[in-house]
């Protein structure tokens, strides 16, 4: 059967297991629309249009959050682009699956500077800092081999986003339409002797910690065991947290942005670390103390010996190498070194509380409150902002996936359209976005999409006057505040006029009502939470 | 008076080199890499404009610019900060509007290290490169005169496009170490005095002439009406050219590269006359090249666009206002036109021909159109979107003075609307600025709405409401395709507005439009006047 090359393509994505596009739909991506779901079209890929196309690459930045599966948006060429480079920027930081398919104009008008539509100097340029790869298809022939090494990055690398071009004559080249999907290579595992000699050093350690993060989300199983059978402290990242639940009594969670944490860190002999940059974003000091012997495991090369040089590097998948270390393990009496972990770890969660600031004791006081009410399995898509900072080591989730933060890149406005892909792509499970009033309005038009789904989708949206922590910034560095403290909507009713329920609760019960509607309810419920409310103390 | 730097940072002398340039105005969200930006800042007189996302800081800026014609300011905290604002930054490359844009990067022993930092990307440079004239990262604090003094150059003596300085934390927070004086402004390109009498000659003897005019006429738009009438010939606009010579004058075609009636004229003209103008795509409305068989002159201040198109038999390397005055002092010495039919029958025999609609629903959009034509003034700057209602008033809105009807025509950017008019309004002051913008493009960035109520900025923000993509649906029809994704889901206009603390009207005839309109243009803040396709009035 011949069809366009645009039709092909989102065929050949369907076969590699796609089933949603996020996208707003213009004149440069009419032959991708072909083959969509919809109307008479017979496609298998449903399309969510978003409201801006930094819309549609933080939802499918939130269906790979949600689902470690690869999330796709389909763009026109030029803004369209320039509006999801953000997305990817997050993407490539935070080492998220996300494809990004992209219109261009016509190839012969490419770097010619004619003028034509959406023209921009070099558009692959713009991705390329952003992406594993970002490729023009110059021919329709280019399409498969690009898509399948897409996909061999997000199946065997450290994850990452793509982005791939289709020129509009490409788009519109007439193919066999008999495209087939490769078969995808795996991760690499650890040399031979690499995990007996991790293992035996974490034996000889006697205030062992393994820190974990975002790579390591696929081997919960191995890792209890190896945390069991080690006796070690562990601490993560914020995209660590829940691969060991967070509530496990020798876990500290996503609090290395804690000077109590840091100092047990610091006195630690062997560090294991996971899956993790160790990177500035989580911990807030140029360079965290570590002492002991550091042993990194990583998918990614270049993660053994960067400011953080490695005792021992191990390249490989974090899910068999945590098995494999268990297994190594299997043998050790570590009781004295686990039970010494359990105090320090109640003895510095204990210190974390009293040490609070006043604004932390209020977030700690809501998040106790929302811990209680929304179900286990609810995934949190977070903003860049306070209550979520406290959130990464005062808030406990039982598995991975279900805390969203934008760690690296930390652009704001990303929790909102970051839920509506999670609950897109896990529609049973509960998603709550949590965000601040400045974060919220960078992305608050993907509201109506929200609305359009009938999604149900309580927004705790934070409202403490504006940007606060660049007040803060702004307060700690001796600079008069300047931009930082500007007004805000009526968010009930701004809220109310997206189609939305609507509510600012005056006090615990309030809350506990509206939250447990929310969860229910057919469309999405902002819930407005002034950090002054009398009921938060 | 020299002002001491001694003591001053990088980041605080900075604002005393923009302000000896004449900057007032800066757009931004502070971020934690930006803050040394603002140290002193209250102490400056600049005045602070926060948007609610970055693609709002740097169409801000552009709007200012728009409405100024001095380059717009706008800082962006580097990587999401940069990536938001390229959207807006690459709509001012498109249209060639003079942009300062200042980013920070993270230290610069953290730069290329992949260590993880907070905003970190591999090469902010490449993404910015693609979007400016030149991105410059400063190292030293000394040389930032120099780079200044480069951009400034591009916005008076080059085609005017963005310039950024992307600026190490560290750096910014450097003792600054120069002087603050601004260099002298570059001297604008003059033509080269022989091909002015070729070109001259040409056009004397030539039995039909026709001159289209773009963006880059504006600043000769006196001399091109003086040209016109000298020759007696007629003035075709592109979309950035509209009112460079006033469109109800009886020599302007207006913007019409894509009527055949037109097209045929261009194609058989002895000479074409096209001054700062590209040609491009969307100044025909995707409709093909036209061949021009005749003389073509270029007078273009890019080289690169003389050579672009269509052999040029002539060209003026220079600026517009220098190269046309030159051919006007030149054709002194000449004789008259040489042809029987007058260039204003010519026009109006041919504008006869075609109706200028360019969409399904123009008839419409002409109905509010004429009415918002009337009641705003005539210097009122307009910011319209990439909407249906907006390509209807390329010929349908006809503008007495240039440069003030502003459209994301190259770049192509739904969204542009709203933020580019709080800008405008912000620079304009007391000038009146309007927004038309469609239900698609005002929900790409409708949070601005913030912005304009905090800067209590009056203004009518038309809406042209017609449940989602109008103009992709009238494509994929006639591509055959069912219609994805087009049709979406709206708010309630008026509410949101309330919300904002706006002003809402929802119009349901003429008048109400009308007194809408003349309400929002003496408001207190912005209004929402939502035009529903569907109302009764409209049919
Ligand atoms: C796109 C983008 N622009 C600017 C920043 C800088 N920034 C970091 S936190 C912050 C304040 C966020 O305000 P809000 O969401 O209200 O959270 P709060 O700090 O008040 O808790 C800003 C402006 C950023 N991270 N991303
Ligand atoms: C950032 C961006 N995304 C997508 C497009 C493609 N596009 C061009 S016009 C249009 C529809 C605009 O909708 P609206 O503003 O409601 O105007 P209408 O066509 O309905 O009159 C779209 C989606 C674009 N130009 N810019
Ligand atoms: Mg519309």
């Amino acid at each position: 059967m011949s069809m366009t090359c645009g039709e092909a393509t989102m065929r050949l994505l369907a076969q590699y297991g796609v089933t949603t596009v996020f996208g707003i739909p213009g004149v440069h991506t009419l032959d991708l629309c072909r083959g969509l779901t919809g109307g008479g079209n017979s496609g298998a890929i449903r399309h969510v249009q978003a409201r801006n196309e930094q819309g549609a690459g933080f939802m499918a930045e939130g269906w790979a959050r949600a689902t470690g599966e690869v999330g796709v948006a389909v763009v026109i060429s030029g803004p369209g682009v320039t509006n999801a480079a953000t997305a990817l920027g997050q993407c490539y930081a935070d080492s998220l699956p996300m494809l990004l398919i992209s219109a261009e104009p016509a190839s012969h008008t490419i770097g010619k500077g004619w003028g034509v539509l959406h023209e921009i100097t070099e558009q692959k340029k713009v991705t390329e800092p952003l992406t594993a790869l970002s490729a023009t298809a110059y021919r329709a022939s280019d399409v498969p081999e690009l898509l399948a090494q897409a996909f061999s990055i997000f199946s065997s690398q450290r994850p990452r986003p793509v982005h791939i071009s289709l020129p509009l004559d490409v788009q519109a080249e007439i193919v066999k339409g008999d495209w087939q999907p490769v078969r995808l290579p795996e991760r690499p595992e650890p040399a031979a002797g690499k995990l007996p000699t991790a293992a035996a050093m974490l034996k000889e350690a006697t205030r062992p910690v393994i820190m974990i993060g975002g790579g390591a989300a696929e081997g919960t199983g191995g890792l209890a065991k190896a945390v069991e059978r080690s006796g070690a402290v562990v601490i993560s990242s914020t995209a660590g947290k829940g691969i060991l639940p967070d509530d496990h009594p020798q876990h500290l969670s996503g609090s290395t942005v804690r000077k109590e944490v840091r100092d047990y860190l610091a006195t630690a002999d062997v560090v294991l670390a996971v899956g993790t940059e160790l990177a500035e974003t989580d911990s807030f000091v140029e360079r965290m103390d570590i002492n002991g012997d550091l042993i990194r495991l990583d998918l990614d090369p270049h993660k053994i010996n960067d400011f953080y040089p490695a005792t021992l590097g191990i390249i490989g998948d974090a899910a068999p190498s945590m098995d494999d270390l268990a297994a190594y393990l299997a043998d050790h009496d570590c009781r004295a070194v686990k039970a010494a972990s359990v105090a320090a770890v109640a003895r510095i969660r204990a210190e974390i509380r009293e040490n609070l600031t006043q604004s932390e004791a209020k977030h700690v006081k809501f998040l106790d409150i929302l811990r209680d009410a929304a179900p286990a399995e609810t995934v949190f898509s977070g903003d860049a902002c306070q209550l979520v900072y406290t959130g990464a080591f005062a808030f406990d989730l039982p598995k991975p996936r279900q805390w969203f933060y934008p760690a690296g890149y930390c652009a704001l406005g990303n929790a909102l359209p970051n839920g509506i892909g999670a609950k897109l792509a896990r529609p049973k499970t509960p998603v709550v976005v949590l965000a601040g009033d400045g974060g919220f309005m960078f992305t608050m038009p993907e509201l109506m999409v929200a609305a359009e789904l009938g999604v149900s989708l309580p927004i705790i949206l934070w409202e403490n006057g504006g940007l606060k922590q660049i007040q803060d910034d702004m307060d700690s560095r001796d600079i008069p505040r300047v931009g930082v403290e500007g007004i805000n909507p009526d968010f009930v009713a701004l809220a109310k006029a997206c189609h939305c329920e609507a509510i600012q609760p005056d006090s615990e019960k309030a809350f506990r009502n509206a939250f447990a509607s929310a969860l229910k309810a057919e469309r999405p419920t902002v819930i407005v939470i002034r950090e002054d409310a009398e009921w938060l103390g | 008076m020299t002002t001491d730097t001694t003591d001053m940072t990088c980041g605080e002398a900075l604002l005393h080199l923009l302000k000896a340039y004449g900057v007032d105005t800066a757009f931004g969200i502070p971020g934690y890499h930006t803050v040394e930006f603002y140290r002193n800042f209250d102490k400056m007189g600049i005045r602070q404009v926060t948007p609610r996302h970055e693609q709002g800081s740097a169409y801000g800026a552009y709007g200012y610019a728009a409405a100024t014609g001095k380059p717009g300011v706008c800082f962006l905290v580097t990587g999401a900060g940069v990536t938001n604002g390229t959207t807006a930054i690459g709509e001012a490359y498109g249209n060639s509007v003079p942009m300062l844009i200042f980013t920070t990067m993270n230290n610069v022993r953290e730069l290329g290290m992949g260590g993880g930092r907070m905003h970190e990307l591999r090469s902010q440079s490449d993404i910015i490169d693609q979007v400016t004239a030149f991105t410059h990262t400063l190292l030293d604090p000394a040389n930032l005169p120099e780079v200044l003094a480069r951009a400034f150059a591009v916005f008076s003596g080059q085609r005017p496009r963005p310039v950024c300085i992307q600026i190490p934390q560290d750096v910014l927070a450097d003792p600054a170490g120069f002087a603050i004086e601004a260099w002298p402004a570059a001297p604008k390109p003059g033509p080269d005095p022989n091909e002015v009498e070729r070109i001259a000659g040409m056009l004397a003897t030539s039995k039909s002439n026709m001159i289209v005019v773009g963006g880059g006429a504006i600043p000769a738009s006196e001399q091109v009406l003086k040209l016109a009438e000298r020759l007696d010939a007629p003035v075709i606009n592109s979309c950035a050219g509209k009112g460079v010579i006033p469109e109800d004058h009886p020599l302007c075609m207006g913007f019409t590269q894509a009527f055949d009636p037109v097209r045929d004229l261009l194609r058989d003209a002895d000479c074409v006359l096209a001054i700062g103008t590209e040609f491009a795509e969307p100044d025909r409305y995707f409709t093909e090249d036209y061949p021009i068989n005749g003389n073509l002159i270029r007078i273009d201040i890019d080289p690169g666009q003389i050579m672009h198109y269509s052999k040029p038999a002539a060209a003026l390397l220079s600026d517009s206002k220098l190269a046309v005055s030159a051919i006007l002092k030149a054709l002194e010495n000449h004789n008259g036109p040489q042809h029987d039919l007058p260039a204003a029958d010519l026009v109006a025999q041919t504008r006869a021909q075609f109706s200028g609609d360019l969409c399904k629903e123009s008839p419409k959009h002409k109905k509010a159109l004429e009415i918002i034509h009337d009641v705003l003034p005539d210097n009122t700057i307009i910011s319209a979107d990439a909407s249906q209602v907006c390509y209807t008033g390329l010929y349908h809105y006809p503008m007495k003075y240039p440069n003030l009807f502003h459209f994301p025509n190259g770049y192509a950017a739904m969204g542009f609307g709203l933020p580019v008019a709080i800008g405008m309004k912000i620079g304009a002051g007391d000038k009146p600025v309007a927004c038309i913008t469609g239900d698609g493009s005002f929900q790409m960035t409708c949070e601005e709405l913030a912005a304009a109520v905090e800067q209590k900025l009056s203004m009518p923000i038309v809406v042209w409401s017609n449940d989602g993509y109008q103009e992709i649906r009238e494509y994929m029809d006639s591509k055959g395709l069912p219609t994805i994704g087009c049709t979406i889901y709206n708010p309630e206009f008026k509410k949101i507005a309330e919300a904002f603390g706006a002003h809402g009207r929802r119009p349901q005839s003429a008048e109400e439009l009308r007194e809408a309109l003349e309400f929002a243009l003496q408001a207190d803040g912005p209004t929402i006047i939502e035009i529903d396709e569907k109302d009764a009035w409209l049919q």
